[in-house]
């Protein structure tokens, strides 16, 4: 059961991610609310996080099999993010109730992700690829589906076809990059 | 950058070259200077995209919870007063010190102002979440199998995906045909878990004077949280006594936030 839902979302099953997110939505915000005195958009925030954590985890294949149930691992990532999200506030002592750690801690983090300047210029250049391009290096780059199940997904005619369009899709990009590059040098 | 280069630079990022490839890749990194500038810009690529990634998730999951509120006003209320302990802690203080202090602390605040703790222990708010857990969808199992469902299935597979504005819409819709116990009863349970106490409290007042009464005893502890969702404690004490007096399956819950209350 455990290891279907990690297969299904490992294998682009998003409606896996979605299910496991809304069933445990409400208990992991009043738990959150009452452990870490978080408001409910703080907590819901968290969760959010903590979800984008979890699967990232898994794309990553950082979680292979998880030798606790899906719940236990997400609320322990949840913890992590709570206690970092504390202490920033930091003037709060939050009393956790005990909950079965997962032990690695790489298996927990999650780190924030501060863009320099070149790579807010990238980001911009990609959001203004528009499609398929957004969504091709996005299942390509960021969920980390193989060529084939990109093809499975988009409904394309073969794994040459993606493949191709891929790289125009990089080519694209990169003169998008050039372009922004160069508007912000004649600022 | 040429393909082989990329998918070299991919694997470098990912960690996923073999320690040969690795040492010959780092050597290349300190002796040609165009690869290094090469790697760094694939490596800025490959962030920025893992930013768009998980931007377009976010924005993906917050649009879900838009479309699922929280069973509001219930969650708005809790302990935020309670979390403003102790300002401004000083760190470069030994953490024993601020122990003993926040001994102290406790030890004045539980002397001086016990009551007020006790008070807020007990608020309606904080028992109503402790205590509400939306009643299981057990009258129409979800089969997860594609075909065609039934009006009455729809409504509570959206209930149980916790999409209560839509549930609450079907069941209504259903209820004005044949409005059976169990219509009447997931329609008030909806009604609670989105937040709407005092039409719940309606709808399981009815319910638990409904003549076959298989729901009684569930709509008579909801209706007890009703009561403490709208803060109408002396209420919710009534209908407590009602469930302790006999033996079900709610007599401890009762007995347990009677005590409470």
């Amino acid at each position: 059961m455990h290891k279907e839902i990690i297969e299904n979302i490992r294998s682009g099953k998003r409606e896996a991610l979605v299910n496991l997110y809304k069933q445990y939505r409400v208990d992991f915000i009043k738990w959150a609310i009452k452990n870490f005195y978080c408001s409910p958009q703080e907590a819901e925030d968290a969760y959010q996080d903590t979800t984008i954590a979890f699967y990232e985890n898994i794309m990553k294949n950082k979680v292979q099999e998880l030798s606790c149930s899906p719940k236990t691992y997400l609320f322990a990532i949840g913890k992590n993010i709570l206690l970092s999200w504390a202490k920033k506030k930091s003037n709060q002592t939050a009393d956790i109730e005990h909950i079965k750690d997962v032990e690695d801690d790489e298996l927990i983090a999650f780190e924030k992700i501060a863009l320099s300047e070149q790579q807010s210029n990238i980001l911009a250049a990609i959001k203004a690829l528009g499609e398929p391009c957004q969504t091709i290096l996005k299942l390509y780059y960021y969920d980390r589906l193989s060529i084939r199940k990109i093809v499975e997904k988009l409904g394309y005619k073969s794994e040459n076809v993606v493949k191709v369009q891929k790289n125009r899709c990089m080519k694209r990009l990169k003169s998008g990059i050039e372009e922004t590059g160069l508007k912000e040098d004649l600022r | 950058m040429s393909n082989t280069n990329q998918l070299l630079i991919e694997k470098y990022i990912e960690g996923k070259l073999s320690a040969e490839e690795q040492t010959k890749f780092e050597l290349r990194l300190v002796s040609d200077a165009a690869f290094a500038k090469e790697v760094n810009e694939a490596k800025d690529l490959l962030i920025a995209m893992h930013a768009f990634g998980r931007s377009e998730l976010k924005k993906e999951l917050q649009g879900i919870a838009n479309a699922a509120p929280l069973p509001s006003p219930v969650f708005s209320v809790i302990r935020d007063e309670e979390a403003k302990g102790s300002e401004g802690q000083n760190p470069r203080l030994g953490r024993s010190y601020w122990r003993i202090v926040s001994i102290a602390a406790a030890i004045v605040l539980i002397c001086t102002a016990g009551w007020f703790f006790i008070r807020k222990e007990t608020s309606p708010e904080t028992l109503f979440i402790s205590y509400f857990e939306p009643y299981p969808n057990v009258a129409a199992p979800i089969v997860r199998n594609g075909a065609v469902k039934k009006p009455l299935e729809q409504a509570l597979l959206m209930y149980e995906q916790q999409n209560y504005v839509a549930a609450i819409d079907q069941l209504l819709a259903i209820a004005q045909k044949k409005p059976t116990e169990v219509v009447s009863f997931y329609l008030a349970m909806s009604y609670l878990s989105n937040g709407n106490a005092p039409e719940a409290i309606k709808r399981f007042e009815a319910l638990k004077n409904h003549v076959s009464a298989s729901y009684q005893k569930q709509a008579l502890w909801y209706l007890a949280l009703a009561f403490l969702a709208d803060k109408q404690v002396d209420k919710c004490k009534s209908v407590l006594k009602q469930l302790m007096k006999e033996d079900n399956f709610y007599q401890k819950k009762a007995t347990k936030l009677f005590k409470q209350l």
